[in-house]
């Protein structure tokens, strides 16, 4: 069955880079400018992972990430936070229940390998 | 049961300065001496007390002039709104024109004709008060005859067995000035000091209290100003003078900026009875701040007072008129007033005891003053600056006022911006503004550095000005150091839109010549390739601006 990913990324550049690169290996992608649509998103849709930016307009990645776990509270759904700031730490992002995170600029084809460990 | 204690009577001077500073007024039946260089006033304040007396307390006075010539006084006097002539014809004021022989006729100084003259106008009209003028040709008149020091003070002691409280000008007072014995032998010494000022269009005039024997009262030097009502005294108000008039309950309740987005970053407005400084570079908003801060209280029904040194009112209201705070109406209504003064004009002093004064009344709920910079050109000595300014907010603490204050910064604040701004640590509040440069656009900037008492937010944020005034715009997404003046917003730019797609292009050409991959997907990849190097093509096009010489 066809897995499906939530990309919640405010750049462009970046969002059709991650769904070229997750569409090669047949995942299924849904893209959101912000957090606030992507909230909206995995209310009404659902997905098996979500991909998050932290700094994003309307809604960063760390409040989608909490309303995630505290109030939808989804537990299970991997959530990958992708960023290109050094704050947070990785080690404070992980606490907030973050499954994994990735520096910007990233290796397309490691992510390829990150998301098989989560949804193979 | 307890003893209840005796207060003795004062003599009111009727000069609302002199008698905060004496509590009162001078006590009566003491003598007073005032004593300055020609020029300082001596002869003025000596009438004024006298007038005063008459005008407003009932006690009539008489003049004893030495120096002066009838038509002489008359012009001098007339410049003042005092109407000397009527209380005379009242015999409220009754002037004697005394020659020294009149004081030396006898041995007996009681018997002296000047004695003898008072005496009968005391029986005539009553006086209480007396001022004698001139008091070195009195002196130089009698000392041929007797021991001066023994004479002036049977002569003051005469006087005030008579029920009079005499008051005596003579010259002097000045640095240079060595005490004389008549300081020794009345009650109270007052000095008046006239010093040229280099950042003053007037001399700055002082009054001391060097002694007031069996009273106490405000130290310090006291400025004063002479006008059309005569002389105006401004009592130096220091913070310690409101020390024990402290707040008795405090509450954190908030006032509104007025501006939208920025009283929730202050978390929930200013508080009152806080004050908060407005600091940037020119041309950041502050003073619209600090209008609309105004505006927003006069809607709600709460007056507001503008102190500027900078803009002419009207001006200034024509301006917040185009930003739409309808500040030349809520001017019309008085709502908002404003106080211009020029740094150059003005003691502080001055604006304290006008300040203290109108706040009394209970009707101002806001204050702005613009800016701080120019308010410390009115101080002639800087190191007392932040003595003034200690007591402005505790005045303004003390009424529940909140206040902003503008201050102009010259250069960005840097990475330590608390650092850079002046008296910081007096304030309770400071909100920064600034201008930064974002891909070759300035976008104007707030962010609250310290806010007391207060869930406040530090973030930084766009503000604007749209048709009805400024409002504040969400955070910045990845910009920092702006507040140096170096913001690396740019850097997550670049990561995202030239080193993601070469990574991208650098792992699948791997991809590409490392494995076995169908023809199917060799295609797409090439597609994808492709259309990732036009994309970049074209940002790194538009960000070095190639090809703009062919272009134009």
């Amino acid at each position: 069955m066809t897995k499906t990913i939530l990309l919640a990324e405010d750049s462009e550049s970046v969002r059709s880079i991650l769904t070229m690169t997750l569409q090669f290996k047949g995942y299924h992608i849904l893209q959101a400018e912000d957090g606030q649509q992507a909230y909206e998103i995995l209310q009404n849709t659902g997905c098996d992972l979500l991909i998050a930016d932290i700094q994003m307009p309307n809604m960063t990645g760390l409040e989608l990430l909490r309303k995630v776990r505290h109030e939808m509270k989804n537990e299970k759904l991997p959530v990958i936070i992708c960023t290109a700031e050094s704050t947070p730490t990785q080690a404070e992002i992980l606490s907030m229940g973050a499954n994994k995170v990735i520096i910007k600029p990233f290796s397309p084809i490691d992510i390829l390998s990150i998301v098989e460990g989560f949804i193979s | 049961m307890g003893v209840e204690k005796h207060m003795p009577p004062k003599m009111k001077t009727g000069i609302a300065g002199l008698d905060t500073i004496l509590d009162g007024g001078f006590l009566c039946h003491n003598a007073l001496l005032l004593k300055g260089a020609p020029g300082t006033g001596k002869t003025t304040l000596g009438i004024q007390i006298i007038r005063n007396g008459a005008a407003l307390f009932d006690e009539a006075g008489i003049i004893v002039l030495f120096e002066q010539f009838p038509q002489q006084l008359f012009r001098d006097l007339t410049s003042y709104n005092w109407n000397i002539e009527a209380l005379i014809k009242e015999k409220k004021i009754t002037i004697v024109f005394a020659q020294p022989e009149e004081v030396v006729a006898k041995e007996n100084l009681s018997d002296a004709p000047l004695i003898s003259k008072i005496h009968d106008i005391v029986v005539d009209t009553s006086a209480r008060r007396i001022m004698i003028d001139g008091f070195g040709l009195f002196l130089n008149s009698i000392k041929i005859r007797l021991d001066e020091r023994e004479l002036f003070l049977r002569f003051i002691n005469t006087l005030k067995s008579i029920g009079l409280t005499p008051i005596i000008t003579t010259e002097g007072g000045g640095q240079d000035d060595k005490s004389g014995y008549e300081e020794y032998l009345v009650d109270s010494v007052v000095i008046l000091t006239a010093e040229a000022a280099k950042d003053k269009t007037f001399p700055m005039r002082f009054l001391e209290m060097k002694k007031t024997r069996g009273q106490s009262h405000i130290r310090g030097k006291h400025p004063y100003k002479i006008g059309v009502q005569g002389i105006e005294i401004f009592p130096h108000l220091l913070p310690g003078r409101f020390a024990d008039q402290t707040i008795s309950e405090f509450h954190l309740e908030k006032a509104s900026s007025g501006i939208n987005g920025l009283d929730h970053l202050l978390g929930g407005g200013y508080t009152r009875g806080t004050s908060t400084i407005i600091a940037g570079m020119p041309g950041t908003f502050k003073t619209t701040v600090g209008a609309q801060f105004l505006s927003e209280g006069a809607n709600a029904g709460e007056n507001g007072l503008l102190i500027t040194f900078n803009e002419n009112p009207s001006f200034l209201a024509s301006i917040m008129d185009q930003k739409g705070l309808g500040f030349s109406s809520h001017l019309a209504k008085g709502t908002i007033r404003v106080w211009h003064f020029f740094p150059k004009d003005f003691y502080m002093d001055e604006l304290m005891c006008l300040l203290a004064e109108d706040l009394e009344k209970g009707k101002t709920k806001r204050v702005v003053v613009d800016g701080i910079n120019e308010m410390e050109r009115s101080i002639e000595d800087p190191a007392t600056y932040k003595d003034y300014l200690s007591a402005f907010l505790t005045l303004l603490g003390r009424h529940r006022i909140p206040s902003l204050f503008i201050q102009k910064l010259d250069q960005l604040p840097g990475s330590a911006p608390l650092t850079s701004i002046k008296y910081a640590s007096l304030f309770d509040g400071i909100v920064f503004l600034g201008t930064v440069e974002i891909e070759s656009a300035v976008h104007k900037v707030l962010s609250i550095l310290k806010m007391r008492g207060g869930n406040f937010s530090s973030d930084l944020r766009e503000i604007k000005c749209g048709a009805n005034g400024l409002y504040v715009l969400d955070k910045f997404v990845g910009l920092s150091g702006i507040l140096a003046g170096n913001p690396k917003g740019q850097y997550k730019k670049t990561v995202e839109e030239i080193f993601q797609p070469l990574y991208f292009l650098r792992d699948f050409i791997d991809l590409m010549a490392s494995s076995d991959l169908a023809q199917e997907q060799k295609v797409e990849i090439i597609k994808n390739l492709q259309s990732q190097v036009a994309q970049l093509t074209d940002k790194l096009t538009e960000y070095f601006d190639v090809g703009k010489e062919a272009k134009s």
